[in-house]
């Protein structure tokens, strides 16, 4: 499969708020290569958000353009898929369903998609929970099905919004680690967003630092771990624990 | 949680137990003979039996069913569409939406006289009081059921290139669905209501032509056994809706 990159060209977004427009992206400027696994750091309000919806299609920039392989994104495609930070599951379908969601909405026969659906609920380690519907599951397994019903569609770009946000942290280093071997396995090319400066480390190849109001690239960072990763001998490690001490350095002054 | 989702489901069943006591104060209350306008229940019941053996009672529940039926059918798929259309566009909102409320509080038993004038004096003003009772609160819940749901599963179909013409059905009636089905519900209640109003105002088909017609020559008993035939037929109708609500949104706790 070919892997694509993604590019943002000046982008700029303002929304309105209280009948005054607030701008919420200024010129932003960021190019993720394939394969790659990028971060967005940042405070609450800093457009994180915003910008992976621009990226997913989902919104349209006010000014700049967002390049996927050579073409300019118009709307949401089949090259990219998103996690969403309040998982979207369908509350009323099981998780098989759920996870085949994406693909029933791009008309994949019933047989099909659900064979394939099996396969990655498996993958995120849900077998046996096929037939649970959502709020029969904790909060960390919702987000595997969201993960899931992401990967199901095989995008060449995943886009993930905080996915981790509303989890306990046990759930989530394990659901990180976890993560981390997915991709090194599917080679997709993740853009993550995400507020903890750990997370950010121990999953991202690059991260982008921003600032709020208005969201703007105040550093790249390079993260040079090396990998695969595992939890244990990278958090221990000297680079890791100076790498989340640079970044807190970063976000501290912008306070 | 499979717990709670059964306790739920138990704790909506229907249960005949709190109608025992007021079953048994009404007998005794007729036996009393506190007033010749409470007759004990039993001889209710025995009446009921006499007059639909008689015939009467049936044929003026078939025709008050057909007409509630026709009414509500009408109610029920006018006000669906009016309500999808209202919840996913602001445009057709705001211009139903003053409409809507006037007719949700104004008093609709007034307009019958109306309705007679435009429908005539047979079926056709009772299919119309039918409509313009229950129509009304179908629309504004089938309405609030499609504008509360979550916003992001709108995104997630989008995301996942799903049409407008995919996400109405896969994405938006079935969130909507526990509102649609109150508002179902509660536009089949007011639409009995209004058959019997209708029927009563009208006074020449019909249960309500029963009711006047017992009414006027003091059959006290048979009055009460076609109330009681309304009732009756009301618990049956929100039974049948409760049942379609527990088989349909079972995913909610």
């Amino acid at each position: 499969m070919e892997r694509l990159g993604v590019e943002l060209h000046h982008i700029s977004k303002s929304f309105e708020k209280d009948g005054r427009p607030v701008q919420v992206l200024d010129n932003l400027d960021v190019r993720n290569e394939a394969g790659e696994f990028v971060s967005f750091l940042g405070p609450s309000g800093c457009g994180k958000t915003t910008t992976l919806k621009i990226i997913g299609g989902l919104l349209e920039p006010d000014g700049g353009e967002v390049i996927i392989g050579n073409k300019r994104v118009t709307g949401p495609g089949p090259d990219r898929s998103i996690v969403f930070q309040d998982y979207a599951l369908l509350p009323w379908v099981d998780v098989l369903r759920n996870v085949a969601f994406g693909l029933e909405l791009r008309g994949v026969p019933k047989g099909e998609r659900e064979e394939i659906a099996r396969t990655y609920i498996q993958k995120v380690k849900l077998s046996g929970f096929e037939h649970h519907y959502p709020n029969e599951l904790s909060g960390g397994m919702q987000q595997r099905v969201g993960l899931a019903r992401a990967l199901a569609v095989n995008p060449q770009i995943l886009l993930m919004d905080e996915p981790f946000a509303s989890v306990d942290e046990q759930t989530r280093r394990l659901f990180q680690s976890d993560l981390s071997d997915l991709w090194q396995e599917e080679q997709k090319t993740v853009i993550f967003i995400t507020h903890s400066m750990e997370e950010a480390v121990y999953l991202s190849d690059r991260i982008f630092v921003m600032s709020a109001r208005p969201g703007r690239i105040v550093e790249e960072f390079v993260v040079h771990l090396p990998r695969p990763r595992t939890a244990q001998d990278i958090r221990g490690s000297k680079e890791f624990t100076e790498s989340v001490e640079h970044l807190w350095g970063v976000l501290r002054e912008l306070q | 949680m499979i717990g709670s989702k059964v306790r739920s489901r138990s704790r909506r069943q229907f249960s005949f137990v709190p109608l025992i006591p007021g079953m048994i104060a009404w007998e005794l209350i007729g036996r009393l003979h506190v007033s010749f306008f409470i007759p004990p229940l039993s001889e209710v019941v025995l009446v009921w039996f006499e007059i639909l053996h008689a015939g009467k009672l049936w044929d003026a529940l078939v025709i008050s069913f057909e007409t509630f039926v026709v009414g509500f059918s009408l109610a029920l798929v006018l006000g669906l569409i009016l309500g999808v259309m209202m919840g996913r566009y602001r445009g057709v909102e705001h211009f139903f939406d003053l409409y809507i409320n006037t007719f949700m509080s104004a008093p609709v038993s007034a307009l019958v006289p109306v309705l007679m004038v435009l429908f005539g004096l047979g079926i056709g003003t009772i299919v119309a009081t039918v409509f313009m009772f229950s129509f009304f609160v179908i629309v504004v819940d089938t309405t609030t059921g499609i504008k509360s749901i979550n916003p992001s599963l709108i995104q997630m179909a989008r995301s996942f290139g799903g049409s407008e013409f995919q996400i109405l059905p896969k994405v938006i009636l079935p969130g909507a669905l526990p509102e649609i089905l109150t508002g179902v519900r509660l536009g089949a209640i007011r639409g009995i209501k209004g058959m019997v109003i209708g029927q009563l105002l009208i006074a020449l088909t019909g249960l309500g032509e029963r009711l006047v017609y017992y009414g006027n020559s003091f059959l006290i008993p048979q009055l009460y056994a076609i109330i009681l035939t309304v009732i009756v037929f009301s618990i049956l109708l929100i039974e049948l809706f409760n049942f379609l609500e527990r088989s349909l949104i079972h995913w909610k706790r």
